[in-house]
């Protein structure tokens, strides 16, 4: 409490413990990974040093006897509708350190929030609704490109040689998380649990432990600017590459793992000497165009034979549509749009919050201009950024995205609390940090478990939306924009979201 | 197969024990000089002085021979033991054939030449039996005055439990110190300190030559030293010897106890023993040593069970361990703890803050005793450490913190003890 | 270690020490199962005497575990015990601790190699307090309130 600069001393949580109902288990000094809780042995007393605490509830969820509530620092500024909170203390840390605020996690701020505004349809009377519990629903989904016209043979077999393609039971995939950004473990519940699913998780640009390369037939490997883990091997482990471009987050900006990150077991899966930075630039140094991603995507085909097909993911920014459209005459067989609320390990403040554009306005423009240069079923289409529920993700389908990519909800579901202290590296629920005491917090068994479970519930979910609409297999809602209706948006945003106006 | 156990002590029921575990069908007979099914020897004092009854004195169940099957004995002696003929003779002449014998007839209290200990007034303190006696003296007499000769560990325990029946005690003890062969000397002192803060009276260096009486009750005893200490009770308690006498000519091979191999057998083949009787080998000093504690005993008697009945057995040595309170104060030790010669690789670390002491010996780097008063938290640990000889020397400055456990040790080791069924 | 054998099998708490992480609910768990009310708060705030766990979470960062009673095929706790407080149930594996008979002589806390036995109040006296493995729960109380799974209840023998 003492020593500290009082201009910087603002802080936004409180611990509050009822000291009635503290058996001073010291629960919560143990788990506390930002030294907030303290036990004084002498008093036997538990006390906090709020300044500390960054809101995780790692310490309430925890304690026994329920005597620990995490509060908003009740401390107001005068109230100042333009200077809010935020804005107050952000300006005063950098008034103290001089330095650019790095947060993690995926956009916070109140934009308009697209998903609460569209509305699903239902059948009623003309069309009939389906029982999913009685009749056969079909989420399988396969992404790939398809090819122009298929050709069938007198026994009803395919004679056109159809291009890769990933097998999905469900169309949600786990979003590129690095092996250094988390740690093992995390890795290990994520592809644990994509194995389970029949689905895909994505290795980030952190490369593929040796341990993790029984799941390739279940992971994405992705090759990024920095081109951290890559190898022949890495590149053959998985079941799809994908080229990252671009990241909701931080759109336009590379990426920093700071060296003290780079342990024994990072450094050898990225392939750079313990303790050194990994700095993954902001392009690619070998793509200024369109023609050197398409050298890449086929420079990546060439060295799998073939047989993988190849994402692009790119940031959804303001011309999307077109970039998308690129991409996919470059040859990807997925793109992978990643709106703005996509979280990230670590992102300067200022750009996570002001920069690229929602998912949802991006793949309805991505899917309206690939539909009308006639080469949608050339590529797939993959939304990423934000999805919160099953119903966000039914949307995205209808706006015209096969699959979607989950993150941040994956990491929740391993007890990720929101907290945005991802970039200090001392995540207390053993999730963004690599440090052996915190990285246990995460058990895999326990990890994959709840990842299962997640995406069952969202996929049952999923079916039963489904079935109300009369549609028995995923593959009639994409892009069944008809299925939506807007509500509370003016007549621009139902235009670019091509969607009717509620009641229409 | 007969098996034949002779005593009924902590050797003798788990030789029974083990026993039925691999044979279910042998008859077992047990001879036991003593009339009692089998009860806690090493309460007796606690007896003595009404902190326990007779529920807590008993060892095992009430059924404990019969869902057995064991055949007793009791109140007979065994006189002899002749190999060739695989029988024991009994003091009525009476002969048991056996095919396998477990000799555990425990030990005998010392009996020091001292003039005139005999008769009414004088006691000694090894079975349940001299604890009623005892008691039922000391409650006869008006002002209970005893004195203790002997001031090793059931010594103290008797001077303890007669304090606490009201009696005035005095210890009288040969050596410069109490509790000789199980503390150092600090240690040591500190318990006579504490007995005599207790209203114990302690001398030492020295011991009774003589009793005195007057029309056949005792008045008193003389000292070495020619003092006089005024009582109307003498317990003696300078010891116990193994029990060998009935042995004797037998064959069975003797040196201060019977001596037996690491599958507990004597020299001659069928014939087994183990506790206070037996001498086994000391785990630390590899050579035979008769130990008179309880683990060593169960230890034994169980190994011994398991060879008789044909299941190969290895003894791993007897480690020397002993846990006793005195007025509350609990001392443990465990293993070599004392006569240290610096010279021969031996290494003390000592800890003494406020009430606790404690201390680790080592030699040439690994832990082989560790001693600790007040403090007895987990100090079991320290066995196993023991009995792992690993080196020590990286963790000695944590050996003797409170928080020292398992995460002090190797992970090999931690997950040895800890992931396997105990 | 004299040679063990568990020739029944049985089922007991085993740590994993690779998931604990020193959150200390084992130990708040057992004191808990362990007494009168059935209520941490009324068990450590008000109960006379207190209920003390029978499982220890050692605790050296990075490294946790939490260490309990084995229940021994050959306990040496068993074979310290001065006047049977401490037996082994042949049926269930289990060794059995009697309160009422427990003289107090910690000859078990010597003995126990894990220094898993601890000391409780009883009236007026301390007696020998360990692992029961909860014999009114179908899963021992430490393994069902273990977050992380760094207890288990399992038959490695």
């Amino acid at each position: 409490m003492l020593y500290k600069n009082p201009y910087n001393n603002y802080f936004d949580y409180v611990v509050q413990r009822d000291m009635d109902k503290c058996i001073r288990c010291k629960d919560c000094v143990t788990q506390c990974s930002y030294d907030a809780n303290f036990y004084d042995e002498e008093r036997d007393l538990i006390y906090s040093l709020d300044s500390n605490c960054v809101g995780c509830m790692r310490c309430s969820t925890f304690c026994p006897t329920d005597c620990i509530r995490i509060v908003r620092n009740p401390d107001t500024f005068r109230i100042n509708a333009n200077w809010k909170d935020n804005n107050v203390k952000d300006l005063y840390k950098q008034a103290g350190t001089g330095g650019i605020i790095i947060t993690g996690m995926g956009n916070d701020k109140p934009y308009k929030n697209y998903w609460e505004h569209m509305v699903i349809d239902a059948c009623q009377v003309t069309n009939p609704s389906i029982d999913p519990l009685r009749e056969p629903m079909e989420l399988r989904t396969f992404l790939g490109r398809k090819p122009d016209r298929l050709e069938v043979n007198k026994d009803g077999d395919i004679t056109t040689k159809l291009a890769p393609q990933l097998v999905l039971e469900t169309p949600i995939m786990f979003s590129a998380m690095s092996y250094g950004s988390i740690n093992y473990n995390v890795c290990e519940s994520v592809a644990r649990a994509a194995k389970e699913l029949g689905i895909y998780w994505n290795t980030g640009e952190g490369g593929l432990p040796d341990t993790l390369y029984e799941y390739g037939k279940h992971t994405i490997v992705q090759c990024a600017s920095g081109r951290f883990g890559v190898s022949p091997e890495y590149l053959n482990a998985g079941a799809a590459i994908e080229i990252k471009i671009g990241q909701g987050a931080k759109p336009g900006i590379g990426g920093h793992l700071p060296g003290e990150k780079v342990l024994e077991g990072i450094s050898r899966t990225r392939m750079i000497p313990v303790g050194t930075d990994a700095i993954s630039p902001a392009p690619h140094h070998d793509i200024y165009s369109i023609e050197d991603l398409r050298q890449l995507i086929y420079a990546l085909k060439e060295a799998t034979r073939y047989e993988k097909p190849v994402s692009v993911k790119i940031a959804a920014v303001h011309n999307v549509a077109a970039i998308a459209s690129g991409i996919a005459r470059a040859g990807a067989d997925i793109i992978a749009v990643d709106g703005f609320r996509g979280g990230t390990g670590a992102a300067p403040k200022s750009i996570r919050d002001n920069v690229g554009i929602p998912t949802e306005v991006a793949i309805a423009s991505v899917d309206q201009r690939l539909r009308e240069e006639g080469i949608r079923h050339q590529v797939s289409l993959v939304a990423a950024g934000g999805f919160r529920n099953s119903s966000d993700i039914v949307k995205a389908i209808a706006l015209g995205a096969d699959a979607v990519y989950i993150a941040t909800s994956a990491l929740m579901a391993v007890g990720c609390t929101l907290c945005q202290q991802c970039h200090r590296g001392r995540c207390a629920w053993g999730i963004t940090t690599n440090d052996p005491e915190l990285s246990k917090r995460v058990n895999p068994e326990i990890g994959a478990e709840r990842l299962v479970n997640l995406i069952r519930a969202w996929s049952n979910e999923i079916k039963e939306m489904l079935g109300l609409m009369g549609i028995n297999s995923i593959e009639s809602l994409k892009g069944n924009r008809d299925r939506l209706r807007g509500v509370g948006l003016s007549e621009i945003e139902l235009q670019t979201l091509d969607i009717k106006q509620a009641g229409m | 197969m007969k098996y034949v156990i002779i005593g009924n002590s902590y050797a003798a029921v788990f030789a029974v024990e083990s026993l039925r575990k691999t044979d279910k069908s042998g008859e077992i007979t047990i001879i036991s000089k003593e009339p009692y099914h089998v009860y806690a020897r090493a309460a007796i004092h606690e007896y003595m002085d009404g902190t326990i009854g007779d529920a807590q004195m008993y060892y095992r169940d009430k059924d404990f021979y019969e869902k057995h099957r064991v055949t007793t004995i009791f109140g007979r002696t065994v006189t002899g033991v002749e190999p060739e003929k695989n029988r024991v003779v009994l003091d009525n002449k009476q002969k048991i054939d056996f095919d396998k014998l477990m000799i555990s007839s425990g030990g005998v209290p010392i009996v020091p030449p001292i003039e005139d200990f005999k008769g009414v007034g004088t006691f000694t303190f090894t079975t349940w039996d001299d604890a009623k006696v005892l008691k039922d003296w000391v409650k006869k007499q008006k002002m209970p005055q005893a004195v203790v000769i002997g001031g090793g560990l059931i010594g103290l325990q008797c001077a303890e439990g007669l304090k606490h029946m009201g009696v005035d005690v005095t210890v009288v003890e040969l050596a410069d110190y109490v509790l000789v062969k199980a503390l150092d000397s600090i240690t040591a002192q500190r318990v006579q300190q504490w007995l005599t803060h207790n209203g114990l009276k302690v001398i030492t260096g020295n011991t009774v030559v003589s009793i005195n009486r007057a029309k056949g009750r005792i008045t008193g005893v003389k000292l070495k030293n020619g003092e006089k200490v005024k009582c109307n009770t003498v317990v003696l308690s300078i010891g116990v010897r193994p029990n060998t006498s009935l042995v004797e000519g037998s064959g069975i091979k003797v040196n201060r106890g019977i001596m037996v191999d690491n599958s507990m057998q004597t020299n001659v083949e069928g014939i087994f023993s183990g506790g206070d009787v037996a001498e086994a080998e000391d785990f630390l000093r590899k050579k035979g040593e008769v130990m008179p504690i309880i683990p060593v005993a169960t230890m034994q008697g169980k190994i011994a069970g398991f060879n008789m009945a044909g299941e190969k057995r290895t003894y791993p040595g007897g480690l020397l361990q002993n846990a006793f309170q005195f007025f509350g104060k609990s001392v443990v030790s465990i293993g070599n703890v004392i006569s240290i010669d610096h010279n021969d690789g031996f290494e003390e670390i000592i800890k003494d803050e406020g009430d606790v002491y404690k201390k680790a010996v080592l030699q040439d780097g690994k832990l082989v005793g560790v001693l600790s008063m007040n403090y007895i938290a987990r100090i079991g640990i320290y066995n196993s450490i023991i009995r792992s000889r690993m080196d020590v020397t990286g963790i000695k400055d944590k050996l003797l913190s409170d928080k020292f456990g398992f995460l002090d040790l190797p992970k090999e080791f931690r997950d040895e003890m800890l992931t396997k069924p105990g | 270690m004299t040679e063990k054998i568990n020739e029944d099998g049985m089922k007991i708490v085993y740590p994993r020490e690779q998931w604990c992480i020193a959150c200390n609910l084992c130990e708040v768990a057992c004191m808990t199962e362990h007494s009168r009310t059935k209520d941490p708060l009324r068990a450590y705030l008000i109960e006379k005497p207190r209920p003390v766990s029978r499982t220890k979470v050692e605790y050296l960062p990075p490294v946790a575990v939490s260490v309990m009673c084995r229940h021994c095929a050959e306990a040496e706790c068993v074979e310290a015990c001065k006047n049977g407080t401490l037996t082994r149930d042949e049926k269930t594996g289990k060794i059995e601790l009697d309160r009422d008979k427990c003289l107090g002589c910690w000859m078990c806390i010597m003995a126990c190699p894990y220094g898993v036995i601890t000391q409780v109040r009883k009236e007026e006296k301390a007696v020998a307090n360990k692992c029961d493995l909860c014999p009114d729960r179908e899963i021992p109380a430490c393994v069902a309130v273990c977050p992380n799974r760094a207890l288990v209840f399992e038959d490695r023998g």
